[in-house]
């Protein structure tokens, strides 16, 4: 209990950093609610003690007035603090978290990423934790508010007889007792039925995705989905109505003991105390029961608060680690880098993926030039954009070293290193964010328009920007502007090679870079990239080999190995590898063999 | 008002599904009844029964008998009210699962009768996501809800007959405010809609901001340029923007809920104060005693009441997206015509046009055919109409102009799920379900030896057997991670051979198969086309690529340019034409290939 305890304290601290002055109004909030509690029952005594004794009406109307003004204050207060107060800083929160949490992105590790476990609680902790904070924050609030009102009731029972208080408190004992049980059993139930649910989502999502839309109507895998959500459904209901009979039975006894005690015993013993002895009056008796009933609710309010402490620490734990979270790899570089790019060296490199058991670069030793034009070819999994990752020192290798013309990679500060290649991704991203800023990766500046405008002539999407009313500030994608710019699969590719030419990086790394165009488009663009690239270096990954033809020179990695190295026609006089996928490519345009 | 219609709509749906549903309210009513009005006839028996006789009791024997036993019977029947109460609530829990499963799955079925064109709307699929999502809950939420107010106003009714039997005035006083109290709140719900209205654009975009940056796609960029910057800054503008638009609204809420505030509590005091005036005459101080706690009840019922009616108002506004969902119909979906003749002997395209909602042709006077066995192409570039064409051939549209012919018979005259097992496809970027390998091939569950063998005869065919052979469970192994540990993930290239392998075991009479080889490697790709052309030798295949990968083997080519046909014939005849806009598309991917064998 304590360590759930301490978890959900770390997390309420958010709170008080991100919402300055809310505890102080919280305070407040619960001294008011103290007061009135208290304010009420005395209340009762007082008026029903001046009518049995006859008082005059105005003195019944004097203390009414008294205590109307107070619940008026008082209730005022707490209006503004629930619907104004509260759901200002509760956005408030979100806000700040949401930020702060995304802010810390870019210091995760890109291993990490590959790690599918990792992956989903830092998904969770960002999803999760946005929230959690502010709820943790109004639960110990409650906590807080309802302890006080149980001892301001508390106080006043007792004075008026601390037999009272026991009878009550055996009572509220069991009550807690059967709550931490049906709490415990709705929780199993969470637990046992979280595949079920999963498989729900998981239906639900393919049935409202777009992406799934063509083949559920297109073939019958929506029939077969259907009875996979029946045959979950029928498992979570069977467990859901057992531990609904359990919390039943528990309910049932929890009920007849508290009726028993709260109720039947205690009016015994006031009545007895009233009837017999003399030793209330019907004013005490009445504001009693009234006490009573209010400080009952308070200790269950309490006893619940502990409960929902409990439950928020099981969802806590995966917002802690990522607030905690230490980078491994990234911290390891320090030094800035010396000198621009002469060349590239590779040697004896090895690495395996965390958790693979094959090597993906196997003892690879490569040198690569200024200017020169670089291309890797290989079959799919070969190991050619692991190799890229390890330049972009998204990982270090296993053994021997990457050298950055003399500095060792793994000393050079990750930030700097990577800002020396420009890159085109096989799986490249849009943002929705401008044009100009999707081509320059960064904030615009003015000063960047007239290179904005060449890049966009050189992949001729100049005058279709032209045309759009806001230019090159038009933002990208329809996701939240009806007038937002939609590109198709061939204008996105050009606009991410725009990318590489406004940038001043001597280095760019293409993967694929002309896969989504059709023939004469790529053509056109592998000739402009070679023509831009004069005084800078090209690696260039590509399937088909026409890309590569003209290439400096051409390695071939098979299976994490650089196996042939040369230029398109040394390669093809050893008649080896690249000659046997070159001309399978070839043969495409070849009328087939009759066979 | 208007809501309710919904929530009376989502009873009704209940009920009939569920007709004990009624009965089980009907005891769960009298048991509230009972529990809200047996403590105040209590307190007052016990208080009256002191001001008449407490100078004659002298022991607890004639306490107990006086007043007492009359106070465990009283307790005694509140404590069976209550748990009467409680086995009503678990026999309703059979019901809320009964029909959340219910629902759900007439949401999951309606899918048949909606067009496709809704998927490609934006806000059809935001309101089928609600539904699915939550509609389960929103609509036997606001069924029960209705219950629910019933209960409430049954409950109020019987207090109130007490409080009147007290004092008449103290009613009229406590249903004023009442009223007061409902319109302020009618305007706060108003309010809180405006809010929820003006915030979802802000969220929407602040969600899609903070998705991008977290998802693992974007890393690569993330940490090789700024444009977290970029990210980050436009996050923080709309929040603030939320922030600001949130202020607005809660002032103005905020200062209803003062008025009513005010409203509420004058309620409490004032109500005392009326009856205590009236008890000063009458000495009937039981009943002051007992109205203590019938206010406190009362003014609580009040309030809920109230929040009530706000509550069936929100779930029936949720419930309403359910149901509006469940009236639509299809003007292709599920509209039953004719089936499909069971041999096929050609198809035939004839002067369509076609464009989607916003106008811009996409298809222009299209026109082409494809007998039985037949291997076509369609090439050209993107954007110029092919996939568009797809979806076409397996009717997710209709076409504007012109028809489509199967075998002569128009497709608006065919069923579309009897023409969609003879006309298949695989489209541009595939899907994998969580489910079985050989369920994602024969999209049904596999039980029979022929299924085990149709599935890996189809993977055969695809290239993809070799792989699968090497998995712990072969072909029954899962598909994916979502709901097992050691689920087998498929690269892009692999569910490409998949979606194939799919197609070759669903026996289609004509398959298309959409830029089938873009993820694969240059050798793969080769033995794909070469397979497909050898071992599909009796299939009808058309193929849709911007690349000209074994065009030059199929029977007819089409080239698309802007929607129009602009070249059409075999390779050989493509070739032949001067200037071609083929002929140049085919050199320049294949002069780099074929100079080199030039040279050799």
């Amino acid at each position: 209990m304590l360590k759930d305890l301490m978890k959900n304290i770390r997390v309420a601290k958010f709170v008080f950093k991100f919402c300055p002055g809310y505890f102080v109004f919280s305070l407040i909030n619960i001294v008011i609610g103290a007061f009135l509690a208290l304010a009420k029952v005395k209340l009762i005594q007082y008026v029903v003690k001046l009518v049995s004794e006859n008082e005059p009406f105005n003195s019944v109307v004097v203390i009414l007035a008294i205590y109307g003004g107070i619940l008026f204050v008082g209730s005022l207060y707490q209006t503004i603090y629930s619907n104004y107060i509260q759901r200002v800083y509760s956005t408030m929160y979100v806000n700040k978290m949401q930020n702060y949490l995304l802010g810390r992105v870019k210091n995760v590790d890109y291993s990490d990423f590959d790690n599918p476990e990792f992956y989903d609680s830092y998904s969770r902790a960002l999803r999760d934790g946005t929230w959690r904070g502010i709820n943790v924050y109004e639960n110990f609030v409650n906590l807080i508010g309802s302890l006080v009102n149980t001892i301001t009731l508390g106080t006043f029972i007792i004075l008026s007889d601390y037999m009272l208080i026991a009878i009550v408190l055996i009572s509220i004992i069991f009550s807690i007792i059967v709550n931490i049980r049906t709490n415990k059993l709705w929780h199993d139930l969470d637990f046992k039925n979280e595949k079920s649910r999963r498989m729900h989502f998981y239906i639900n999502r393919v049935f409202y995705q777009q992406r799934f839309a063509a083949e559920i109507k297109t073939t019958p895998i929506s029939d077969l989905l259907i009875q996979r959500y029946n045959d979950s459904h029928r498992e979570m209901y069977h467990n859901y109505i057992n531990m609904q009979g359990k919390i039943l039975v528990w309910n049932t006894f929890k009920n007849i003991v508290s009726y028993i005690f709260e109720n039947a015993l205690v009016l015994l013993y006031l009545g007895v105390k009233l009837f017999i002895r003399f030793t209330i009056t019907v004013g005490d008796f009445t504001s009693v029961i009234n006490a009573t009933n209010q400080f009952k609710n308070n200790v269950l309010t309490m006893a619940n608060a502990f409960n929902t402490i409990k439950l928020h620490a099981l969802y806590i734990d995966d917002f802690l680690k990522y607030v905690d979270y230490k980078p491994g790899l990234e911290t390891v570089g320090t030094d800035s880098v010396k000198e621009d790019f002469k060349e590239l060296n590779i040697q004896d490199v090895n690495f395996t993926y965390p958790g693979n058991t094959y090597r993906s670069v196997v003892n690879m030793n490569l040198k690569i030039e200024k200017n020169e034009k670089l291309a890797i070819v290989g079959l799919n999994g070969a190991g050619k954009t692991t190799l890229i990752k390890l330049l972009l020192k998204f990982y270090n290798p296993d053994s021997g070293k990457i050298l950055y013309n003399d500095q060792n990679v793994r000393d050079l500060k990750e930030d700097e290193i990577r800002r020396k290649y420009s890159i085109v991704f096989q799986d490249f991203q849009i943002y929705a964010v401008s044009i100009a800023e999707n081509i320059l990766m960064r904030k615009y500046t003015e000063d960047d328009d007239s290179m904005i405008w060449k890049a966009l002539e050189d992949v001729g999407l100049a005058s279709k920007i032209r045309s759009l009313p806001n230019g090159i500030h038009t933002m990208v994608t329809r996701e939240f502007e009806r007038d937002g710019m939609v590109f198709s699969g061939g204008e996105k590719q050009r606009l991410v090679i725009a990318r590489i030419l406004v940038s001043d990086a001597k280095v760019c790394i293409l993967d694929e870079p002309t896969s989504s165009l059709d023939p004469l488009a790529e053509r056109n663009i592998n000739q402009l990239i070679m023509e831009k690239s004069a005084d800078k270096t090209i690696i260039i990954i590509a399937h088909r080999l026409s890309t590569v033809v003209d290439s400096d020179r051409i390695i071939l990695i098979e299976n994490g190995e650089i196996v042939e190295s040369g230029t398109h026609d040394e390669l093809m006089n050893e008649k080896n590898r690249y000659y046997k996928m070159f001309t399978s490519q070839a043969s495409l345009y070849q009328k087939l063999k009759e066979s | 008002m208007k809501s309710f219609k919904y929530s009376f709509k989502s009873l009704i749906m209940l009920v009939k599904r569920y007709p004990v549903y009624l009965l089980i309210e009907a005891v769960s009513l009298v048991c509230g009844i009972v529990s809200t009005v047996v403590p105040v006839y209590l307190i007052r028996d016990v208080v009256n029964t002191f001001t008449e006789s407490s100078f004659q009791i002298q022991s607890v024997g004639h306490f107990m008998d006086l007043v007492g036993y009359k106070i465990l019977i009283y307790v005694g029947i509140e404590l069976g009210a209550v748990l009467i109460s409680l086995l009503m609530d678990f026999l309703k829990s059979y019901i809320e699962r009964g029909f959340y499963v219910y629902v759900a799955t007439s949401l999951f079925k309606k899918l048949d009768s909606i067009d496709y064109e809704f998927h490609e709307n934006a806000s059809f699929l935001d309101n089928y996501t609600r539904a699915l999502e939550n509609g389960d809950q929103n609509i036997y939420n606001a069924a029960t809800g209705q219950v629910q107010l019933i209960k409430i106003i049954f409950q109020s009714a019987s207090l109130l007959a007490i409080v009147f039997t007290i004092n008449y005035l103290a009613i009229v006083y406590a249903i004023a405010i009442g009223i007061i109290y409902y319109f302020i709140r009618i305007r706060v719900n108003k309010l809180n809609f405006e809010h929820r209205s003006a915030a979802m654009p802000l969220n929407r975009k602040r969600n899609y901001i903070s998705r991008v940056m977290y998802v693992k796609e974007s890393m690569a960029d993330i940490k090789t340029t700024d444009i977290s910057d970029v990210l980050l800054e436009n996050h923080k503008n709309q929040s603030d923007e939320l922030l600001a638009v949130a202020k607005g609204y809660l002032k103005k809420q905020t200062l209803f809920q003062i008025l009513g505030t005010l409203a509420m509590t004058s309620a409490y005091p004032v109500i005392i104060g009326i009856v205590a005036y009236f008890v000063l005459e009458t000495k009937d101080l039981g009943s002051l005693a007992s109205l203590t706690l019938a206010a406190s009840s009362l003014s609580n019922l009040i309030s809920r009441f109230v929040n009530q009616i706000t509550t069936i108002q929100n779930y029936s506004l949720e419930a309403k997206v359910s149901f509006d969902l469940l009236d639509m119909s299809g003007k292709i979906e599920g509209v039953k015509k004719q089936e499909v003749e069971e041999n096929f002997k050609k198809l035939e395209i004839k002067n369509i046009e076609f464009a989607y909602v916003d106008d811009r042709k996409i298809l222009n006077d299209i026109s082409l055919y494809i007998n039985k066995g037949e291997k076509i192409a369609i090439v050209g570039e993107n954007g110029a109409g092919k996939t568009t064409l797809v979806k076409l051939l397996l009717r997710l549209y209709d076409v504007n102009k012109g028809e489509i012919l199967y075998n002569d018979v128009p497709y608006t005259n065919l069923t579309p799920l009897s023409l969609r097992k003879k006309v298949g496809a695989v489209f541009q970027q595939p899907e994998v379900y969580s489910v079985t390998v050989a369920e994602n091939v024969l999209l049904r569950k596999c039980e029979t030896k022929e299924d085990e063998d149709l599935v890996i005869e189809a993977l055969k065919f695809s290239d993809l057997y070799d792989y699968v052979a090497t998995l712990e469970d072969g072909i029954h192994t899962m598909v994916t991670r979502e709901f097992h540990r050691r689920g087998t993930i498929f690269s892009g290239g692999q569910t490409q051979k998949l979606a194939v392998a799919r197609g070759y075991a669903q026996n289609y009479e004509l398959f298309v198969l959409d830029e089938p080889s873009s993820a694969l490697d240059p050798i793969a790709e080769t033995k794909m086309y070469h397979n497909m052309l050898e071992l599909g030798r009796n299939k009808t295949l058309i193929f849709i690529s911007h690349r000209l990968s074994a065009t030059v083997n199929v029977d007819r080519i089409y080239l698309f340019e802007k929607g129009k046909i602009v070249e059409q014939g075999s390779h050989e005849e493509l070739m032949k034409i001067p200037n071609g806009k083929y002929k140049e598309m085919f050199d320049s991917q294949s002069e780099k290939y074929l100079r080199g064998e030039n040279h050799a």
